[in-house]
């Protein structure tokens, strides 16, 4: 039995601009949405469970990451509730509750959000003043502004705190979705389930595209992949620095992939950029502070990282070197908020495909 | 002298001719004795029939109609319209039903159906040589109404009626007008309170000399007919001069030693034995309450001049042509332990809980408890599967719902959780739903087979529900306050079905001859019925009925005389005995014993007699007929009926 606790729908208020109280039941939101099942009424089973404040119910649910916001149910809710908008609402909800030490509600309260990117930013120009070199102002050489050596350990420490902190919150996520001994865990079964859902989900954003918004889908494939190309670029510069530090030639492989994964990254995260700027389209009506600050990391990342490529060929030294101090920044302040932001649903997202994936 | 009679057999479109060979009945019956022309005509009820009708009477010097078509319920006065039209008797016209009765009773077999035409057609020309004309009595009619309840539908109904002329007698049980509707407060839509709706009433009625008040007073007697009623009313004394003007009424309120229940209130307060239901009750004068005043003396001591102990209870009796029945509800009383009520203090019943938002200002608290979670259970006393109430009461969902929202208006920061079987908030009603789920209040659905538990919990109470939104999950609710949103049941009126003779339902209420074609008529003529009496309404559909019923009663004596239908049963003296038979089997009491010539005999009262016919066979000395359906005419019609058909 669960108690009635009506400030909890207060409290997700907070996360969106949904007006949930106004649900009648009436169900149309479960009959539009193509993830709703016999035994899941998606979504009204989370408008109903928020309505009430029946926190355990929301905690342990996956369907806030199962959902891609299609926007049907809201359109078809006839009390204009935005039942999508909730879903939305709820995983920046439970990002905040998965989170260790809860870390993300630093990112997730505006005022103190402000202040934890401030000093982000000002750890990373700190950062930057301690760890630059004396840099070779008369040709472009990177390294030269930071070693390598700083940048691999950086690296190398940044990756196992993720890994750490990623880890832990996968099991707290575990721990509180509660997966049963009948729901058949084993080797094999999360094997099976992670192939199909590698496959079938991730890579190919299956259930995405069942929306009936193909521009949005593309958007979000195009940067999906793009990410996946930057992401192994980079892990490819750095195992090859380590295994062949003299071998220059082979480094054409990680640039050239980077600068092709860097075209679609940009197509997808400028067209979010400017859909939720100009609010163009249901699905940007809202947007969260959370929203914004992780598209526009994103997108300055990887802005800064093509101008780079172009400056190499000018010998504009200065701008090169400026351009290289923030674009360490970015992608500094990036990656170590990965677990604690809107960053944290591309690990969120997967893991509850899978655990859902397992489940049935 | 041979008899000229028309007769038309009707097509219907097909609705008869598919199935009734009408070529071959016009040929059965054309020849019969009487008849002058038999016509087949594809819709006899349209104009151009009509017409032709009409003119073939005149042309022809008809005697007599026989329209062969659909139920006379139907059609009866289109054709005695066109009889009369055409220099006719309308009683020598006669239909008859060869649809309902035949073509699609037995459309399976339509030669036996076309043999069945023939012969109830043959049956309608044998009653067609025997009708006589028929006159309507015309009597005159009391101008004057009784209007018993003095709630807002019989203070509307007052109003209504006194301005098209009749005289009113405004009849009300309590000392006080007004009925449930100044226990209320704020109503819905408008915002505008009870007390203040019935002020406008009242207003509205001292200003017109032709509207007689009666508080204290109940009916006793009823009798007479249709537009020349009577009633015996008996009042009680109120102890309390009409003049009244005594400054010391509030210490006399102080003092007076007699303290009860205040049903105004619903027992949240006492009251004094020296009253008014509440501050600007109707009329303005306070009264006595005779069962429970001791005659103790003070209020007459402090004011001399205004108190009248001797005053007695009075009876009179009112001649009235009409009458129209406003009794009310009362709200249902749940029974002890139902839902926790009488067994927990923080359980009350929707109608107490509006009254305690009256009674309280600034802070909402019971029991000094300051209430910020209110549960309200829905459909308390309505809707029963296996209880007596199987109705829905209407209001009640609405009532609830606009409480809630009443009270987010003037507090705010109480939590309204309702929990409900359905919710009926229809027409703009919804709009009220609408608001509360935008303010936040939670609703939560049960099963009338699972009904919600009120139980103890610590101090408090907790109620339980398995939530049917919720997949059936158990939910549970701490609240402050439980509201049981209890229904409406007829507010007791002193056993008036009784004496009216109108007929209650199972559910208690009045009844209507039709609900939907004569909501406001009782079998009896002349007594309608309006408002909650009847049946659950909310205001606008109580007003709504007491001026149909207005409607109704001016229509009846507007004229000043009345017609009465002329198929009444009439008693051949000669033959009478007076046994007494008839005057038994008579529902209506419309036979009366009568000295005539020295013989005691049966009288009929035309005004009363609905010529059911339920006296004739129980006559042993064959005294008594209908006229329209004489012996002569029904011997006439088996004959016809009998008579052998060619194949
Ligand atoms: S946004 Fe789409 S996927 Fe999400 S709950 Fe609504 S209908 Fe289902
Ligand atoms: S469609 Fe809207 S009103 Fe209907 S159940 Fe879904 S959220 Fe509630
Ligand atoms: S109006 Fe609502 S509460 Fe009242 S009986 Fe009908 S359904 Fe029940
Ligand atoms: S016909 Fe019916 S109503 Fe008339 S006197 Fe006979 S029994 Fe009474």
């Amino acid at each position: 039995m669960e108690r009635v606790n009506p400030d909890f729908s207060e409290k997700i208020k907070k996360y969106g601009a949904f007006d949930i109280s106004a649900c009648y039941n009436c169900g149309n939101c479960t009959a539009i949405c193509p993830l709703s099942t016999e035994d899941n009424s998606f979504p009204r089973k989370m408008v109903r469970a928020t309505v009430l404040g029946l926190e355990n119910k929301i905690a342990s649910s996956l369907d806030p990451w199962l959902c891609y916001y299609c926007g049907e149910c809201s359109d078809t809710c006839p009390r204009d509730a935005d039942p999508g908008g909730l879903m939305m609402a709820l995983r920046r909800y439970q990002i905040r509750k998965f989170s260790v030490g809860r870390i993300s509600d630093l990112f997730y309260q505006g005022f103190s959000s402000f202040w934890a990117w401030f000093v982000l930013t000002l750890l990373g120009v700190l950062g930057i003043f301690f760890f630059k070199n004396n840099p070779d102002m008369k040709e472009i050489k990177p390294l030269s502004f930071v070693s390598l050596n700083v940048l691999h350990d950086g690296g190398i420490i940044l990756f196992v705190f993720l890994l750490v902190v990623s880890f832990l919150q996968l099991l707290l996520m575990l721990k509180s979705i509660k997966l049963t001994k009948k729901d058949g865990i084993g080797i094999k079964a999360y094997l099976n389930s992670f192939l199909e859902v590698f496959f079938n989900e991730v890579l190919s954003q299956n259930k995405f595209s069942k929306c009936e918004n193909k521009k949005r889908y593309t958007a979000h494939l195009l940067l999906l992949w793009g990410f996946i190309g930057l992401f192994l670029a980079t892990i490819t510069v750095m195992l090859f620095d380590f295994f062949f530090p003299a071998n220059e030639g082979i480094r054409i492989i990680p640039k050239v992939l980077g600068l092709i994964s860097g075209i679609p990254s940009l197509y997808g995260v400028s067209f979010f950029l400017w859909y939720r700027l100009k609010k163009a389209d249901k699905y940007f009506r809202f947007s969260h502070h959370t929203d914004w600050i992780f598209i526009i990391l994103i997108f300055f990342a990887i802005l800064s990282g093509y101008l780079l490529d172009i400056l190499r060929w000018s010998s504009a030294v200065k701008i090169y070197y400026f351009t290289f101090a923030f674009h360490l920044i970015v992608v500094f302040e990036l990656i170590l908020t990965f677990p604690f932001t809107k960053f944290a649903h591309v690990m969120y997202r997967p893991f509850a495909l899978l655990l859902a994936d397992i489940k049935k | 002298m041979k008899r000229r009679i028309g007769v038309y057999i009707c097509h219907c479109g097909g609705n008869i001719s598919d199935y009734v060979d009408v070529k071959k009945v016009r040929e059965a019956v054309k020849d019969e004795e009487g008849v002058f022309l038999a016509k087949t005509t594809v819709f006899a009820c349209s104009d151009s029939s009509q017409k032709e009708i009409i003119a073939d009477i005149q042309e022809n010097n008809l005697d007599g109609i026989v329209v062969a078509s659909c139920s006379p319920k139907l059609h009866l006065h289109t054709f005695r319209s066109v009889a009369e039209r055409a220099g006719l008797n309308p009683y020598e016209y006669v239909q008859v039903n060869i649809r309902e009765q035949d073509s699609w009773a037995h459309s399976d077999n339509p030669e036996k159906a076309t043999e069945k035409a023939i012969r109830l057609i043959r049956a309608g020309i044998k009653r067609a040589i025997e009708a006589k004309p028929l006159t309507p009595n015309e009597i005159p009619v009391i101008n004057g109404v009784a209007v018993i309840g003095g709630g807002a539908a019989g203070m509307r109904a007052a109003i209504e009626l006194s301005d098209t002329g009749l005289n009113v007698y405004l009849i009300e049980k309590e000392h006080f007008l007004g009925g449930r509707i100044p226990q209320w407060g704020e109503l819905f839509e408008t915002n505008e309170r009870g007390e203040v709706l019935i002020e406008r009433l009242y207003k509205e009625i001292v200003k017109r000399n032709n509207i007689k008040i009666f508080t204290g007073a109940e009916v006793e007697s009823f009798s007479g007919c249709v537009g020349n009623f009577e009633l015996g009313v008996r009042i009680k004394p109120r102890f309390v001069k009409r003049d009244f003007n005594c400054k010391d009424y509030e210490k006399i309120l102080k003092e007076c030693p007699v303290e009860v229940e205040d049903e105004f209130n619903f027992g949240l307060t006492k009251r004094k034995a020296i009253y008014k239901s509440y501050e600007k009750a109707f009329p303005e004068i306070p009264a006595i309450d005779k069962e429970n005043c001791t005659r103790c003396g003070i209020c007459e001591k402090l004011c001399p001049e205004s108190f009248d102990f001797n005053q007695k209870e009075e009876k009179l009796n009112l001649r009235v042509g009409a009458v129209i029945l406003t009794t009310g509800f009362s709200p249902y009383e749940p029974k002890e332990g139902e839902f926790g009520y009488g067994k927990f203090n923080s359980v009350l019943t929707l109608q107490q809980f509006r009254r305690l938002m009256e009674l309280s200002n600034g802070e909402l608290s019971y029991n000094s408890k300051k209430i910020k979670n209110i549960a309200f259970i829905y459909c308390v006393g309505s809707r029963q599967k296996d209880g007596e109430n199987k109705y829905c009461s209407r209001y009640c969902c609405t009532a609830a719902i606009h409480t809630s929202l009443l009270l987010k208006e003037k507090y705010n920061d109480i939590k309204s959780y309702h929990l409900f079987r359905d919710i009926r908030t229809y027409g703009k009603q919804e709009i009220l739903y609408r608001d509360s789920c935008k303010n936040g209040d939670i609703y939560l659905k049960f099963d009338e087979s699972n009904p919600p538990i009120v139980e103890k919990n610590g101090v408090d109470v907790s109620v339980k529900i398995k939530d049917i939104l919720t997949d059936g999950e158990e939910i549970e609710i701490i609240p402050d306050l439980v509201v049981l949103v209890t229904g409406m049941i007829p507010r007791e009126n002193g056993g008036l079905e009784k004496i009216f003779k109108v007929p209650v339902g199972r559910d208690k209420f009045f009844s209507e001859i039709h609900p939907k074609l004569r909501p406001v008529e009782t079998v009896i003529n002349g007594v309608y019925i309006a408002g909650t009496g009847q049946g659950p309404k909310n205001l606008t559909e109580t007003i709504l009925s007491s001026l149909s019923s207005v409607a109704k009663a001016y229509s009846l004596l507007s004229s000043g005389t009345l017609k009465l239908e002329p198929i009444v049963a009439i008693i051949d003296e000669e033959k009478c005995e007076w046994c007494g038979n008839c005057d038994e089997v008579c529902v209506y009491d419309a036979i009366e014993k009568k000295s005539e010539n020295g013989k005691e005999v049966a009288v009929i009262n035309e005004a009363l007699c609905k010529g059911c016919g339920s006296c004739v066979p129980v006559c042993e000395s064959r005294a008594i007929e209908i006229k329209g359906y004489t012996n002569k005419e029904i011997l006439g019609m088996i004959d016809g009926i009998l008579k052998e058909v060619n194949r």
